[in-house]
């Protein structure tokens, strides 16, 4: 649930608000922002008062999920997400909010090869319209609240670790690289589909094995290789490596999966990602954001 | 295995309880984004469903009663049609009824005859902001007197996520098209302020291409970020101008190339934004692919580059692709980013003999002639007076 959340939530919050832009000193921005927010206070109440998280509060948050992103959904298909409005803000967060309960009621039980599968579909829609990613968060969150997502089959653990932060914040940084390239077009969805198919098959026994052989720090230089060697013509394979090497790195995370660190540095990275994406035409840094995007023969 | 039938049963219902009943969104044409059928040239109608994968005869009839577009009526033949996922292209053609360009009943779908030999076109940006003295509207009355083959807006159309402006611009758009004259439009950077509402009116494909008559006119993004390029748009560029079939490229982008360099003037007036990534190789694309004129807005200043990013105010006429800034139409805040004079609001007269480019500059009292840089000042071509007076300020 916690992968869950993080793309299909936290990624597709980053990506829209930076594509559509918000005002920071708005009610609806501070709406969006509410989710992340509340985080720590989720994972506290988590830790003091487990018993509220098996109440009846957890399927009432799914079934609110699910209500919000249907809502939402047929609020916003096929248009464009206005960010000053605070109905829509609201609902977003209220979505935000029923999905974050509902990760913290599973923490670390649902997950596996068939969650990464349902990520990957969403993400798939997402090409279709973006509101259908946020719709399959929903649906998510509704499936666990109600207990109907089958639980996570106890995985092998692997004999390497990795910390939470160089992982994450890495993650976030490369991932978004397609959506700053394609912008409105749908390929960004087809590779962020690509990312999540890319860390299930990694999950597959074979390829655990293939991963096992190899050292974190080889991973996270592999996955830090992929933000300067980009290809623009080719990324849904692009996508599927950073996936592979993401599903090797996320077994090595440890278990149960801590969201709010998590959250914590894969939204920085999501966040200094845009920034550097932004300023990609900067001294120095024009040199390793984009391929060739500071030289004369790029791709000519 | 099973215990997840469950959840992808509900996925595909969530997915038809969002979808229905049909919905379609046009993306091509759309307002600043014409389709020109030419003889032997068919062009694409292009749209996406709020369900993937229905039947294209449902599509199209979302088509014709939720936008008035018939692609199998209207003076329209359809040839063909693609889907992808819940987008659908429908390719059509049509009959010209004379030489020149005309509507179709669709707004935003020409079609072209035989091509005069001289025509112009005529591009401006950087609008009034809402409260100011009005300048669009007298613009618009100048083109219906100048009647160009087309209008190129580069950018800052609408300082105001208000959808009252973006009906305004709809409106004063829609007067050229009715006068038989297509608007192609680009964004600029303060059509971030509401992207939503941008979107909506102009469409989602901010980067296009629009054949008309000899020309290519490519109207790139280059306000993403902060001006620039990303590698996908700029593949697109070059796959474009790879495939011109022997039309004359024109580039429109709201962004300067060059920066001003050593010809700023003071500080520049705080507005020396260009183009940063992918710049060199920009020019250089520019140069091989024999780019005549790259036009941009953007410093509400004229200004011409050539593709050494040199300033020439010596004389229009040198080799090689012209990097060429036009001055605001109507933003009160006009600058010198540049020793070139400040200027007065106008737009850009580009003349075209035999699908070539043979002048785009304004001959003036007190300059050279032929003028470098200059545009023509606002009401020059007015209707009978000028509505608005040309604000010349001394350089």
């Amino acid at each position: 649930m916690t992968a869950l959340w993080l793309l299909l939530y936290v990624a597709w919050l980053v990506r829209n608000l930076a594509m559509l832009t918000v005002d920071g000193r708005s009610w609806a921005t501070f709406l969006m922002v509410l989710p992340l927010l509340l985080l720590p206070v989720s994972a506290w109440l988590r830790d003091k008062r487990p018993g509220l998280f098996h109440s009846v509060l957890t399927p009432v948050a799914g079934i609110l999920a699910l209500a919000s992103a249907l809502v939402l959904g047929r609020l916003w298909m096929l248009d464009y997400w206005d960010t000053r409005q605070v109905a829509a803000s609201a609902l977003l967060a209220l979505l935000g909010l029923s999905l974050q309960w509902v990760m913290m009621a599973w923490r670390g039980k649902i997950g596996g090869l068939r969650l990464w599968l349902w990520i990957a579909f969403w993400e798939y829609v997402g090409g279709w319209h973006p509101a259908l990613t946020l719709l399959g968060a929903g649906l998510g969150a509704f499936l666990a609240g109600l207990q109907w997502l089958p639980a996570q089959a106890p995985a092998q653990r692997s004999r390497h670790t990795v910390g939470v932060w160089p992982m994450m914040l890495l993650l976030g940084l490369v991932l978004p690289k397609p959506a700053w390239d394609h912008l409105l077009e749908p390929a960004w969805a087809q590779a962020f589909s690509a990312f999540a198919f890319g860390v299930a098959l990694a999950s597959i026994r074979r390829m655990r094995g293939l991963g096992e052989r190899l050292s974190t720090n080889s991973l996270l230089g592999a996955m830090a290789l992929l933000f300067v060697i980009y290809f623009p013509l080719h990324t849904g394979w692009w996508a599927l490596a950073l996936g592979l090497i993401g599903g090797w790195l996320w077994q090595r995370l440890p278990r149960p999966l801590p969201a709010p660190k998590l959250t914590a540095a894969f939204l920085l990275g999501l966040l200094l990602s845009f920034l550097l994406h932004a300023n990609s035409g900067r001294p120095v840094v024009k040199h390793f954001v984009w391929p060739g995007g500071g030289s004369e023969r790029a791709g000519l | 295995m099973k215990r997840w039938i469950l959840p992808w049963f509900l996925a595909l219902a969530a997915l038809v309880a969002v979808g229905l009943p049909l919905k379609v969104r046009l993306d091509t044409p759309r307002l600043g984004q014409p389709v020109v059928i030419a003889e032997g040239h068919p062009a694409w109608v292009e749209c996406r469903a709020s369900l993937p994968w229905v039947p294209a005869r449902w599509v199209k009839q979302a088509l014709k009663t939720q936008w008035g577009l018939d692609v199998e009526g209207q003076g329209l033949r359809l040839l063909r049609t693609e889907r992808h996922g819940n987008r659908y292209r429908f390719q059509i053609t049509a009959q010209a009824p004379g030489p020149g360009v005309h509507r179709t009943a669709f707004d935003g779908i020409w079609v072209q005859g035989p091509w005069p030999s001289h025509f112009q076109v005529v591009q401006a940006g950087d609008f009034h902001w809402p409260g100011q003295e009005d300048t669009l509207a007298p613009f618009i009355d100048e083109m219906l007197v100048l009647r160009p083959a087309a209008v190129l807006f580069s950018g800052d159309m609408a300082y105001d996520p208000d959808p009252r402006w973006f009906e305004m611009l709809f409106r004063q758009f829609h007067r050229l098209e009715a006068a038989g004259i297509p608007v192609i439009s680009c964004p600029g950077n303060h059509e971030r302020k509401g992207w939503s509402q941008y979107l909506r009116t102009f469409g989602p494909h901010t980067f296009h291409r629009v054949d008309l008559g000899p020309l290519a006119i490519l109207s790139l993004d280059s306000a993403h970020g902060r001006d620039q390029f990303t590698p996908s748009q700029f593949q697109w560029l070059k796959a474009q101008l790879d495939d011109l079939g022997g039309r004359t490229p024109i580039l429109q982008m709201h962004h300067p190339t060059f920066d001003p360099g050593a010809y700023k003037q003071g500080n520049g007036d705080g507005s020396g934004g260009s183009l940063e990534t992918y710049r060199a190789a920009f020019v250089k694309l520019c140069e091989t692919r024999r780019v005549p004129i790259i036009l941009s807005g953007h410093w509400h200043q004229d200004v011409v580059f050539d593709s050494q990013g040199r300033l020439r105010d010596d004389t229009p006429d040198f080799p090689g692709p012209k990097f060429v800034t036009t001055t605001a139409l109507g933003d009160a805040d006009l600058r010198q980013v540049v020793r070139w004079e400040r200027g007065a609001f106008g737009y850009r007269i580009l003349e075209f003999e035999g699908g070539r480019m043979v002048r785009y500059t304004h001959d003036r009292a007190g300059l050279p002639k032929p003028a470098p840089i200059a545009s023509t000042p606002l009401g020059t071509h007015a209707p009978g007076q000028a509505s608005v007076k040309a604000k010349e300020v001394a350089p």
